[in-house]
């Protein structure tokens, strides 16, 4: 007769034991970075299909719209005034340092990375290392053509194969103090959530951090926001 | 969990392409065909099958043939380049590849040839580009009605006036979904007065309510009408039907200059902005007086992460009046590349 032993006995699949600390706080920084850039991109998604647009047809490049031109940054300031747009920015006096020219008052122009040589190349376009002073320098400012300083973005507004010969438009988002706005609610502003170990199984071995927010961008005032949209020149 | 459902649902076909809304995106999708199943008649696809690292547009199918009655099935096939279905991300591009214009009419509702005209279906939006004869139209998204297969194209929404050119080349762009904002801004192809009202036509649907207030932006003379640029109407009515894409506004352009359509020279020799509606607000004693919603005007996302079926007997839109079946999940490990091949 054959005695047969039967046993049972806890399999344990994996046990990774981990420092996450570093990690986590990498992964903060990270988040928080994702989070307004996902602002932006939402704004900037509503100011694309939503605003006003005025095409550049003053440059020489064949398109629809064309490429940017002095003369296109003229058309959008004059409607923005004409509108009683109030600017953001006041100009920056004139100093007696090689290389500089004075800064006028502003309304911002919001665009992409790409038009950083086309910009060079428009008349009158002042670069930020050229202003009198540097105090009031934005990070992500370029520079300043006429009554508009440009704040340039990776992720600024473009449309692939918008443009009358299939080119990608740029939409340069022209806008004045209080033009939009991004209307949060009580209680859902953004929230970074942390969850300690404890709480992501019976084993307590990872920990969570995320982030939620409910928010609406919208136009306050059609009349203070202008989509300049421009191709790039040949 | 490996494999868990975060969706399902299901829906009557109605014959045309079908859009599902999958919130939290998908790695897989399988889609029944109950009516299909079990049609005793016709050769018809009942099951179709996704997974994440399929080529783009290509299912797994399964179709039986003629009475061969809910057993397994009777073939099987992978619909490849065909575009059978189509994930959609509302937040990325929403064109297709470009397809080839070779001709077209000199009408107030031009119709271009072209030798594929891919899953286009009558009140598709297209986009046009370089458009030789046409310049006045290149970059305009435009409503398209009367697809022949594999032929031609008409523009849907009579323009005010002809190109007064025909189009001799050009290119056109499958336009996927609309921006993700609501209310979105329209180009305007006609205005036409219509007692102390004003009947505008946009290029698309508008998608705006009654009730809600648009400013009107006609930026050059070529656009005729050049008195009523900057003005705000409330919308009274909207006709987004194929071909009409009209509302009417509270405007009396009577007496302002006839809209016309810039003519393929005006715009060839002389850029300009187009003539567009932006929506602005609400008149709400009117939302209220049209028994509309009074805050149809509220800036609304309405983005969406999903899937696009095709329709037809071997489509998993399935056709008129098919109970269809859906489920789509996310799995925890997704492998594409053969990294967890030993």
């Amino acid at each position: 007769m054959e005695m047969v032993s039967r046993v049972d006995y806890p399999k344990v699949i994996e046990c990774v034991l981990q420092n996450q600390e570093s990690v986590l706080n990498e992964a903060a920084i990270r988040l928080g970075v994702s989070l307004r850039q996902t602002e932006d991109e939402l704004t900037r998604n509503m100011l694309a299909g939503t605003a006003a647009q005025v095409n550049c047809v003053n440059g020489t490049n064949g398109d629809v719209p064309t490429e940017l031109t002095s003369e296109d940054v003229n058309i959008v300031v004059r409607a923005l005034l004409g509108a009683d747009a109030h600017m953001f920015l006041s100009g920056i006096e004139g100093e007696d340092k090689f290389g500089t020219a004075p800064v006028r008052n502003a309304y911002f122009a919001l665009g992409s990375t790409d038009l950083t040589s086309d910009l060079s190349e428009v008349d009158g376009f002042i670069h930020q290392s050229q202003y009198p002073s540097q105090q009031a320098v934005l990070d992500s400012e370029w520079g300043a053509v006429g009554n508009l300083r440009f704040l340039l973005s990776s992720i600024g507004s473009k449309e692939l194969n918008a443009s009358a010969d299939d080119q990608t438009v740029y939409n340069i988002f022209c806008v004045a103090k209080e033009a939009y706005a991004c209307i949060e609610q009580d209680g859902a502003s953004a929230l970074f959530i942390y969850r300690p170990a404890v709480y992501s199984g019976p084993l307590a071995q990872n920990v969570t951090i995320g982030y939620k927010f409910a928010e609406v961008p919208r136009i306050l005032n059609d009349a203070w926001v202008s989509n300049l949209r421009c191709t790039l020149s040949a | 969990m490996a494999d868990t459902i975060i969706s399902q649902g299901k829906f009557v076909a109605t014959g045309d392409n079908v859009t599902i809304k999958i919130r939290t995106g998908f790695d897989w999708l399988r889609i029944y065909n109950a009516t299909a199943a079990f049609d005793v008649a016709d050769d018809l696809g009942y099951e179709f099958y996704y997974q994440t690292g399929m080529n783009a547009g290509s299912v797994i199918s399964w179709a039986k043939i003629n009475t061969d009655v809910g057993s397994a099935f009777a073939y099987t096939t992978i619909f490849e380049g065909v575009d059978v279905i189509t994930l959609v991300d509302t937040s990325g591009n929403p064109l297709s590849a470009r397809e080839e214009i070779t001709a077209g009419t000199d009408n107030v509702n031009p119709v271009y040839d072209t030798a594929n005209t891919g899953t286009l279906i009558d009140g598709d939006i297209v986009r046009l580009s370089s458009m030789a004869g046409n310049a006045n139209l290149s970059g305009y998204d435009v409503q398209v009605t009367n697809v022949v297969a594999n032929t031609s194209f008409e523009v849907a929404v009579p323009l005010a006036t002809a190109p007064n050119d025909a189009a001799v080349s050009g290119f056109w762009r499958k336009v996927n979904f609309d921006p993700m904002y609501y209310p979105r801004h329209r180009y305007i192809v006609n205005i036409v007065p219509d007692g102390n009202e004003s009947l505008i036509s946009f290029s698309v649907p508008s998608g705006y309510q009654a009730g809600q207030k648009i400013r009107i932006l006609v930026p050059s003379v070529y656009y005729g009408m050049i008195e009523i640029n900057n003005m705000i109407g409330t919308i009274l009515t909207v006709d987004d039907t194929i071909g009409n894409c009209v509302v009417a506004v509270d405007i009396d352009s009577s007496s302002f200059t006839p809209f016309t359509f810039p003519t393929n020279d005006n715009v060839a020799f002389d850029p300009i902005s187009k003539a567009m509606a932006v929506p602005i607000g609400e008149d709400t004693a009117r939302a209220l007086a049209l028994s509309t919603n009074i805050l149809s005007d509220a800036t609304d996302n309405r983005g969406y992460i999903g899937v696009r079926l095709i329709a037809g007997g071997f489509g998993p839109a399935g056709q008129n009046g098919d109970d269809i079946y859906w489920s789509a999940g996310v799995s925890t490990v997704v492998d594409t590349d053969e990294s967890l091949i030993v």
